[in-house]
C-alpha cells in the first residue's frame, strides 16, 4: 500500500474539506452543543483560580491573568483540539475506512478535512462566547500584540501535535477493537499536564517537570504562555525545540503505525 | 399503583438481562470511571497545592462535594438518563417515529418513558461516588466543624438526614430540568438539548458560590446547579442553611409540576415521524 508516498493533493484535499464543511454546517446546531461542552472545562478552572487567588496572587498571577489566561486558553482549545481521531477507530472496525482507501488521497486527508471543517463551523460561536465572557469579565492585561509572530507558529505546531498523536491513537483500532479508552487516557493527560488543570507553572513538583518534557504542554497551555506573556524569551526557544523533537517523533511513529495497520487492514467481515 | 411497581421490576429486569449481554462495557465503564476520577481528584489536588480554600471551602469539603457530584450523575445516569435518551436522543423514538408504539402503551406515558430504561453499569460510577463521600465526610466529621456565620449547629446525625432531604430535593430537580429539555424535541430537533443539561451540570463540580453575579443566580434558579449539588454538599459540610433549603423544595415542586405540563403540551405537538 503506497497511499502514504502520494504528494500533496491539494485539490482532492480541499473537495473533502469542503464536503465535511457543507454536511457539518447543515447540522451546526449540534456541533455548536459540542463546542460549548468543550468549553465549560477552561471556563469552570477559571473561575475556580480567580476565587482561590481571590484579591492576592497565586504564584504570581492575580485575578485579571487567570482570566486573560483562560480565555486564551478556550480559544487555543478549540482551535487545537481534534476531533476526528473518536470516529477513525469506528470506521476502520466497520470497514468504512475502505472507502477512504479508495480514494486517490492518504486517508489522513479525511480526517485533516473533517478536523478543519469542524474548527470553521465551531469557531463563529466560540469567537462570540469568548469576546461575550470577555467583555463581561473585564478581559484587562495580557495580549502583547509584539509576541503574535511568535504565538501564531507555535499555535500551528500544536494544531498539528495534538492532532498526529490522536490519529496515531486511533490507528491502533487496527488492531484492537476498543480504542476509547486509549483517548480517553490521552484526554486526561492533556488535562492535567498540558495547562487546563492549571497554567503548567502552578503545577506541583513532579508534574510540573513531566509537564515541560512531554508532548501535552505544547499542544495547548504553551502557546497560550506564551501569548499572555508568561514566559522568558529562552523558555519559549527551550519549548520550541521540544515541541519541535515531539513533533518529528510522533510523525515517524505514525509512519509506521499506518504502515503496519494498513496491512492488517482486512474491511469488514474478512 | 401496585402495578408500577411491579412494571418497575419488569422494567429493571429487563434491562438488566440486555446489559449483561455486553460484559466488556462493565470493565470499559469501569475504567473510563476510574480516569474521570483520577482527572478530578487530580486536579482538586493541583489547586490546593496553591492554596488551602476556595471561598471558604476547603479540600475535604470540596471533595464531598464532588462525591454529590458524582451521586447525583451516577444516578441520573442509572435511571432517568438512559429513558429520556433513548426518547429525545439522536436515533431516540422521537427522531425513528417509535414513539407512536410508547403512546399506544397501556401505562402512564410519562411514568414509562421516564422508568423503561435502567443503565446498570453506573452502579461503579455510584459505589465510587459513595466511597468519596464517606471518606471526605468522616474527614470533615474528624475535623470537627466549619465555622460559618449564618451556619445552624447540627449534629452529625442531623447533617446526614438533612443531606437526605436535599439530596432527593436535589434528584426532583434533575428530573424535572431533564424532563423539560428532552420534551423541548417535540418542538426542536435539531439537536438534543439534554446534552446541554451535560455540559451545564459540569458547573456543579465546584460550589455555585464561586460563580460571579448573574451567572450565580443563573445556575441557583434558572438550571439550578446550585440546589442539585452545592445544598447537599453544605448539609455534609454543615454549613447548610434552612431558607435555602426550603427554597430548594419549593423551587423543586415547582419545577417537576412544570415540566409535566410541558411534556403532556409536547405530546400534543407530536405528529410521528413522517410528512
Amino acid at each position: 500500500m503506497k497511499a502514504d508516498f502520494i504528494p500533496l493533493n491539494l485539490r482532492g484535499g480541499m473537495a473533502l474539506v469542503r464536503k465535511s464543511l457543507f454536511s457539518f454546517t447543515a447540522s451546526r446546531g449540534f456541533f455548536w452543543t459540542l463546542a460549548v461542552s468543550w468549553m465549560m472545562a477552561p471556563l469552570i478552572l477559571m473561575f475556580v483560580w480567580v476565587a482561590a487567588a481571590g484579591n492576592g496572587t497565586i504564584g504570581g498571577l492575580g485575578k485579571s491573568r487567570f482570566i486573560s489566561y483562560y480565555l486564551c486558553l478556550m480559544l487555543v482549545n478549540q482551535l487545537t483540539y481534534p476531533t476526528s481521531h473518536w470516529t477513525i477507530g469506528d470506521n476502520i472496525r466497520l470497514g468504512t475506512l475502505s472507502t477512504w482507501l479508495m480514494r486517490p488521497l492518504p486517508i489522513i486527508y479525511e480526517a485533516v478535512a473533517s478536523d478543519m471543517a469542524l474548527k470553521v463551523v465551531c469557531m463563529p460561536l466560540v469567537l462570540i462566547l469568548t469576546a461575550v465572557l470577555a467583555v463581561f469579565l473585564g478581559f484587562g492585561t495580557g495580549i502583547d500584540p509584539g509576541l503574535m509572530p511568535v504565538f501564531i507558529p507555535v499555535l500551528l505546531l500544536a494544531c498539528v501535535l495534538r492532532f498526529i498523536l490522536a490519529y496515531t491513537l486511533s490507528l491502533s483500532a487496527m488492531w484492537t477493537q476498543k480504542t476509547d479508552s486509549l483517548l480517553s487516557v490521552n484526554d486526561i493527560l492533556v488535562f492535567l499536564l498540558a495547562g487546563q488543570a492549571a497554567p503548567t507553572g502552578l503545577l506541583p513538583g513532579i508534574l510540573r517537570t513531566a509537564s515541560e518534557y512531554l508532548p501535552f504542554r505544547y499542544m495547548l497551555g504553551f502557546p497560550v504562555e506564551i501569548v499572555t506573556g508568561m514566559l522568558t524569551n529562552r523558555q519559549i526557544l527551550t519549548g520550541l525545540l521540544v515541541q519541535t523533537i515531539w513533533l518529528f517523533g510522533i510523525f515517524v511513529v505514525q509512519r509506521s503505525v499506518y504502515r503496519r495497520g494498513i496491512k492488517r487492514f482486512t474491511a469488514a467481515g474478512g | 399503583m401496585m402495578r408500577y411497581f411491579r412494571l418497575l421490576g419488569v422494567f429493571l429486569k429487563g434491562s438488566l438481562q440486555s446489559e449483561t449481554a455486553y460484559r466488556f462495557n462493565f470493565s470499559a465503564n469501569m475504567f473510563r470511571t476510574l480516569l474521570n476520577l483520577g482527572g478530578s481528584i487530580g486536579g482538586l489536588a493541583i489547586v490546593f497545592n496553591n492554596t488551602s480554600s476556595i471561598n471558604g471551602w476547603g479540600y475535604n469539603e470540596l471533595a464531598a462535594l464532588l462525591g454529590v457530584y458524582l451521586l447525583v450523575l451516577g444516578l441520573k445516569d442509572l435511571v432517568i438518563g438512559p429513558g429520556l435518551e433513548a426518547l429525545s436522543g439522536l436515533s431516540g423514538d422521537l427522531w425513528t417515529g417509535q414513539f407512536d408504539y410508547v403512546l399506544l402503551k397501556p401505562v402512564q406515558t410519562q411514568f414509562y418513558i421516564s422508568f423503561r430504561k435502567w443503565s446498570i453499569w453506573s452502579v461503579v460510577d455510584i459505589a465510587f461516588a459513595v466511597v468519596i463521600l464517606a471518606v471526605s465526610v468522616s474527614a470533615i466529621f474528624r475535623s470537627g466543624t466549619v465555622s460559618a456565620s449564618n451556619a445552624a449547629d447540627f449534629s452529625q446525625l442531623g447533617r446526614i438526614l438533612l443531606f437526605i432531604a436535599a439530596l432527593l430535593i436535589s434528584l426532583v430537580l434533575v428530573y424535572s430540568v431533564l424532563l423539560i429539555l428532552a420534551s423541548a424535541a417535540f418542538r426542536y430537533l435539531g439537536t438534543p438539548l439534554m446534552w446541554i443539561f451535560d455540559s451545564l451540570i459540569q458547573t456543579g463540580r465546584y460550589p455555585v458560590g464561586i460563580y460571579p453575579g448573574v451567572l450565580r443566580i443563573a445556575l441557583t434558579w434558572l438550571i439550578p446547579v446550585g440546589f442539585m449539588i452545592t445544598v447537599p454538599a453544605q448539609a455534609l459540610s454543615g454549613t447548610s442553611n434552612m431558607t435555602v433549603l426550603a427554597g430548594g423544595a419549593c423551587l423543586a415542586a415547582a419545577l417537576f409540576c412544570l415540566s409535566a405540563v410541558f411534556f403532556r403540551s409536547g405530546i400534543r405537538k407530536y405528529s410521528s415521524a413522517s410528512s
